[in-house]
């Protein structure tokens, strides 16, 4: 039944029978208009309080209660349709609302859902990984710091949350704060990556190693700046300088019978060479030969244990680069003629001074040459070409020989490294490279390889120029004169 | 071999090196004399009669940098005359930096040179012709 006439009965039944009874009643008994009139406005002011209330005020209370509820977040309790007029269509699209609202708020918690199990599978991520990842902002404070961080620096993230990265996690090479300083170099960059090995951190601990990368991003990521990944190698190097001691110890042992047998070889071919056949001179030269390589090897494993304890100590003076070359190269050459290969020296005579430990770096011309003799078949030749580079001079041994497979590459300079295919056909410490790279680098010089398997090698150097008005570019004692052998003071040598 | 009438201490508890080293200096006409341990070294090389002294450094009773350290500090040794050269096996920087502090005239690795080359640089600083 419609309302209209819902309301039209209830007026007839409540209303207008009683009140034609009352009538009926009044014209009986004979009670004045007056009363009648009253009685009636009474009637009409009950009938008007019960219609507002029943069709205007609680549906209004009704509402009202429905748009708290909403506004309290309850969007479980729906609104009665079924209000009168104007209500209903209000409680109708109240009740849109409530739905529209509902779905949003499924729609919303889902996503949510899925942004928390997505950070959640991230931080996993991020605290699973067994190297250390930390962030930098634009004020190289630290804005993340991973659970592995934490445990290899035994920094708590508490503690370095927002703090500069030098004051908390100052990372070294040689001295130089690796983040901090690489952060300032690359600030006009859009984007740069390094990597460090060998990087010192002193922990509480102790004194730890760490290879580290990071990358640099110049545009703001969500606040950060500087991505950091660094790997803890402290175990790993302590075991390796632990074999670099024992090698020493035991190189160190090696060398006093090892001095004897050489000088008791030369006293022998020197006091008795001349009695013996020519095969027994042999055995003797090859002896001698044996015992010297002998020496060299444990020399080169002595040499290194003082690169690894940062002893490698140069006494450098300003030098003629050519004569250097020439003078090691000739050693070399009888070398490389004995094994029917040939050697070819490049120089010019322009080059500008450099400051050399002569020692040390004729070490490095003497390694490259003679790995290229090593490397070379027969017939073939071995060039060195040397030449002006940009402030700087560069050495080249270039040989035609087997060549370095790619893989083998990056390793080529590190310490101990021989690749499978020599090891088996060449002899070696694999500490040549290793040493060359670190008297190189301690020139203040860089060293690189290029090679094709099959074509050949190229090994280059490069050593800076005298810089003329530095005044520690000849710091050496010119009283002192230096050989392979040692030294000797010069006014001790007397003059006639 | 020349005749030659310089004397050289030899301060060095190796038999062997002692030996060969030895065997060759004397057959360059130098006179030798042995002292195998560091304190009958110092005693000895304190006398002022050698032209040269030769020095190991490890060595039991007292290293040989403590021997020329002495010898160069001391006031009563009478050292006017006699060079001092450390020959030894350990070839650190820091020994060798030492020995040229305490004003050694010479610092040789034994590994390094052979007795031939050992006699030619003795001939350079006594001022021999060598060999």
């Amino acid at each position: 039944m419609n309302w209209r006439v819902k309301l039209f009965t209830l007026i007839i039944l409540t209303q207008i029978i009683p009140l034609l009874l009352l009538g009926v009643l009044v014209l009986y008994l004979g009670f004045s208009f007056d009363w009648i009139l009253l009685a009636l406005l009474l009637l009409l002011a009950t009938i008007f309080a019960w219609g507002l209330k029943r069709y205007i005020t609680k549906p209004l209370n009704d509402l009202a209660e429905n748009i708290s509820n909403v506004a309290r977040g309850t969007l479980t309790l729906k609104a009665k349709e079924d209000m009168p007029g104007i209500f209903g269509s209000i409680a109708k699209s109240l009740n849109a609302i409530i739905g529209k609202l509902q779905e949003f708020v499924t729609r919303t918690q889902a996503e949510t859902e899925v942004i928390v199990s997505e950070a959640n599978r991230l931080r996993m991520i991020l605290n699973s990984i067994k190297d250390g990842v930390i962030a930098l902002d634009k004020d190289k404070r630290i804005i993340l710091f991973n659970k592995a961080a934490s445990t290899i620096t035994g920094l708590r993230i508490e503690e370095v949350a927002g703090k500069h990265v030098n004051e908390v996690l100052p990372l070294t090479q040689r001295k130089q704060l690796i983040l901090s300083d690489w952060f300032d170099e690359s600030k006009d960059s859009d984007m740069r990556e390094n990597v460090w090995e060998g990087v010192e951190f002193k922990s509480p601990e102790g004194p730890m190693v760490f290879d580290v990368e990071a990358l640099y991003v110049g545009a703001d990521l969500n606040g950060v700046r500087l991505m950091a990944t660094f790997h803890n190698r402290t175990q790993e190097q302590q075991i390796e300088d632990m074999k670099v001691d024992f090698v020493a110890l035991a190189a160190h042992e090696l060398r006093t019978p090892v001095t004897i047998i050489r000088g008791y070889i030369e006293i022998l071919e020197q006091e008795v060479g001349d009695q013996l056949d020519p095969e027994h001179r042999e055995f003797i030269r090859r002896l001698d030969i044996s015992a010297s390589q002998l020496a060299g090897s444990i020399n080169n494993i002595l040499h290194v244990s003082n690169i690894e304890h940062g002893e490698l100590s140069l006494n450098k003076q300003v030098a003629n680069w050519k004569e250097i070359v020439l003078t090691a190269c000739n050693d070399l050459n009888k070398k490389a003629q004995t094994q029917g290969k040939k050697l070819t020296v490049n120089i010019p005579d322009n080059l500008p001074k450099v400051s050399v430990d002569r020692v040390s770096i004729t070490e490095v011309i003497t390694n490259l040459v003679d790995n290229a003799i090593k490397y070379s078949e027969r017939d073939k030749t071995i060039k060195i070409i040397v030449r002006k580079g940009d402030k700087s001079v560069v050495t080249e041994v270039i040989d035609e020989g087997v060549g370095i497979p790619e893989n083998a590459m990056a390793k080529l300079f590190t310490k101990f490294y021989r690749s499978h295919r020599t090891r088996s056909s060449h002899r070696g410490t694999g500490l040549g490279l290793y040493m060359s790279r670190a008297i190189v680098e301690a020139h203040g010089g860089r060293i690189w390889v290029e090679s094709k398997e099959g074509k050949g090698s190229t090994f280059g150097f490069e050593l800076p120029e005298v810089d003329k008005d530095d005044p520690n570019s000849n710091n050496e004692d010119n009283s002192i004169t230096r050989d392979v052998h040692g030294w000797i003071r010069s006014h001790s040598i007397y003059r006639s | 071999m020349p005749e030659t009438n310089k004397r050289i201490l030899f301060i060095e508890d190796d038999p062997f090196m002692v030996d060969m080293y030895s065997h060759v200096i004397e057959k360059h006409g130098y006179s030798v004399d042995v002292a195998t341990d560091g304190k009958e070294g110092l005693k000895k090389a304190k006398t002022g009669e050698y032209d040269l002294v030769l020095l190991d450094i490890m060595m039991p009773e007292m290293l040989g940098i403590e021997v020329l350290e002495n010898l160069r500090s001391d006031p009563d040794a009478d050292m006017e005359r006699t060079k001092v050269v450390v020959l030894t096996n350990l070839a650190q920087d820091d020994e060798s930096r030492r020995a040229m502090e305490a004003q050694a005239d010479g610092y040789l690795i034994k590994a390094d040179i052979t007795p031939s080359k050992l006699v030619d640089l003795i001939g350079q600083i006594l001022g021999e012709s060598g060999s």
